[in-house]
């Protein structure tokens, strides 16, 4: 039995050691779409309507390059994963966006995560998933077990500041950890979504690029639930979108802490809460004047020049700021 | 879903026609209720019942838009001046509207269709309509607005973002309270522009609106706004969060109260600091009054809806709706 897992989203930027683990200890093969390209981002940003953000667009071009290749496709419904917090509407909506701008013949297998409303979560998705594909219950919840314990592995690794993107592939391709070649002449806290930011096509290779440019990366992933919790505690209406949440706790997190030179927040074109988010991130920003901050904005343009001038820019401004400190 | 967009009835009623005579006659029951102007002639014509609430009030004196103005004067022979809309609209602003005040003919079948017999997921409604109406209920408070006399015991000057017709339900549960309140103006190009120069870029239009709103009303003396809150996963929920933040970057003074579904919290806050003294029941009650005068406000803005395509002159019915607007809003105390 082959499963289809969109390269896309949290699905797979945060849950794919989750999820494949937990097909492959239930002996189904795993067939993750592939990394996204020219053409399969055209073909999302066609099939889409135009307000939709840029990773939902190219989540579109996944799923369409599952379509025929897979007998299910994995898809869930992913409404809150925590109590008190949801996910964006687009998250939301995506099996029935999916069905109806691709195909309504699509296999999709989309259990219900809601957490508020006492659905469960993403584990009890998969268990819904195994019995709809007719496994055994003995086996699906010892595979559920092994699939936690691999997932809480992935997070133990990305607190410990190791890469999440060299992390995910090492799992898909079932090989060791190689760690990205980083930096050490500046010490960087990139900001964002992981679904866009650890996709190198869409993100423009800019975790790549800021390493080459001399910089030390740690992202949001790198920040642990306490410390998330005890950031947001400040607030007395803390974001209730889950990914929010993360991003406004780490930002406060990195720009506290002394020996970071720079924060960058990495934001999608269109994405709604992130429109909010950015003015919350701004002004934490501004209640630490002495930390560089700046913030990017990435749409579907795929030249980098202007990107690259942002960058560079960005960078000389927190390398003359540190010479002068040095001096003065 | 059949579109009819016409300047005429007859035209109207012709495209229905001819419609029908096309169509499968059990999918038309649904669709019948969709212009108010039509119903009565499109159930005479395919010998279906007549729709109860059309034949309660007498459809051919009181109840549809087809008898608005001169149609109504060629098919009746009844003047204009006895204005059925006007009617209508006091008999579905039922809560608001004592059925004492309306037409003696039509007060009995007003009755039987809007105080006797309410559709089942309307229950709650109705009988908060009819409790604050039955003899002995005492009246409803309503005081006016403050200025000197006695103090408030903090003075605030509260405003709410302007959405549609809303403020005319608003107005009553801020009278209530007794503080002074300050009614944004309608939102124009102006409120747009200062919006969408202080916003997020990418936030959506709401929210830039509110913000014009709230900016407007802060220049004319406000200091406090009251703001739905509440849970996601929409943006609007948060709102009022940015909102604040972003005027007092710019400088305003200004303090952010939440309506929210969701913490019980932000309500007992936004209570003991609005409240003016008053107690929760008096507070309650108006809060009622003013949910009641919603549901006429949208009731009339429906009936609106149905009857604009349909009417020779579309004006003709937005006139009638602000006049049917101004009767809910003057109601009450």
């Amino acid at each position: 039995m082959r499963i289809g897992l969109p390269r896309t989203l949290i699905l797979y930027y945060r849950f794919l050691p989750l999820v494949a683990t937990f097909f492959r200890r239930l002996g189904a093969e795993l067939v993750v779409s592939p990394p996204s390209n020219k053409d399969l981002v055209a073909w999302g940003i066609a099939s889409t309507v135009d307000d939709a953000c840029l990773p939902l667009k190219v989540t579109f071009g996944h799923i369409h390059a599952l379509e025929g290749v897979v007998d299910h496709i994995f898809l869930p419904r992913l409404v809150s994963l925590e109590p008190g917090s949801s996910l964006c509407p687009k998250f939301i909506g995506l099996p029935d966006m999916a069905k109806s701008c691709i195909s309504v013949d699509l296999p999709l297998i989309s259990p219900v995560a809601d957490v508020n409303k006492g659905a469960g979560g993403i584990l009890e998705t998969l268990g819904e998933a195994a019995r709809e594909l007719g496994f055994a219950p003995e086996e699906t919840e010892k595979a559920l077990g092994t699939a936690e314990r691999a997932q809480a592995a992935f997070r133990a690794d990305c607190i410990l500041g190791k890469d999440p993107a060299a992390l995910l592939e090492s799992i898909e391709k079932q090989r060791a950890y190689v760690a990205p070649q980083e930096g050490d002449e500046l010490e960087l806290r990139v900001i964002g979504r992981s679904y866009l930011l650890f996709d190198p096509f869409i993100s423009l290779e800019i975790l790549g690029r800021l390493r080459k440019m001399g910089c030390r990366i740690l992202t949001h992933e790198s920040v642990d639930h306490q410390t998330l919790d005890r950031e947001l505690g400040s607030y007395k209406r803390p974001p209730y979108w889950t990914l929010g949440r993360e991003i406004l706790g780490a930002a406060g997190y990195f720009m506290r802490q002394e020996e970071v030179d720079g924060v960058f927040f990495v934001l999608p074109f269109q994405c709604g809460p992130a429109s909010m988010l950015e003015t919350l991130v701004e002004a934490v920003a501004a209640r630490h004047p002495r930390m560089p901050y700046t913030s990017i904005i990435l749409d579907e343009h795929t030249g980098e020049a202007g990107l690259m001038t942002r960058l560079e820019a960005f960078l000389d401004m927190i390398r003359r700021r540190k010479a002068r400190g040095a001096e003065g | 879903m059949l579109k009819v967009k016409t300047s005429g009835y007859e035209d109207a009623l012709r495209a229905y026609q001819g419609w029908i005579e096309s169509a499968e006659k059990q999918d038309l029951e649904q669709e019948i209720s969709g212009l108010l102007g039509c119903r009565w002639d499109i159930a005479e014509t395919l010998g279906t019942e007549i729709p109860e609430d059309l034949a309660i009030l007498d459809v051919r004196y009181l109840g549809t838009l087809r008898y608005v103005g001169e149609e109504m004067e060629r098919d009746t022979g009844q003047p204009t001046a006895e204005e059925p809309w006007w009617y209508h609209a006091q008999a579905i602003a039922r809560g608001v509207y004592p059925l004492e005040k309306l037409p003696e003919h039509v007060r009995e079948p007003a009755r039987k269709l809007y105080y006797d017999k309410p559709s089942p997921d309307e229950a709650d409604r109705e009988r908060a309509g009819r409790d604050a109406l039955s003899p002995g209920s005492r009246p409803l408070p309503h005081p006016k607005t403050q200025r000197g006399g006695k103090e408030p015991s903090d003075s605030m000057i509260l405003t709410f973002p302007h959405m549609g017709n809303m403020y005319i339900a608003l107005r009553v549960l801020l009278e209530a309270l007794g503080r002074e309140y300050v009614v944004p103006p309608r939102p124009s190009k102006r409120t747009l522009e200062l919006g969408v120069r202080h916003s997020p870029e990418t936030a959506c239009l709401p929210l830039k609106i509110n913000l014009g709103d709230f900016i407007e009303a802060l220049d004319r003396g406000a200091d406090t706004v009251l703001v739905i809150g509440g849970g996601g996963p929409c943006r609007f929920g948060y709102y009022g969060i940015i909102q604040e933040q972003i005027l007092r970057n710019m400088g305003y003074d200004v303090t952010f109260y939440y309506f929210s579904q969701d913490t019980k919290e932000d309500f007992v806050e936004m209570f003991r600091h609005i409240s003016n003294g008053k107690s929760l029941l008096t507070i309650w009650r108006a809060f009622k009054f003013g949910l009641r005068k919603l549901s006429a406000i949208e009731h009339i803005e429906e009936l609106t809806r149905q009857a604009r395509p349909v009417c020779e002159n579309p004006r003709e019915a937005d006139k009638l709706q602000d006049k049917c607007l101004r009767a809910v809003a003057a109601a009450g105390g």
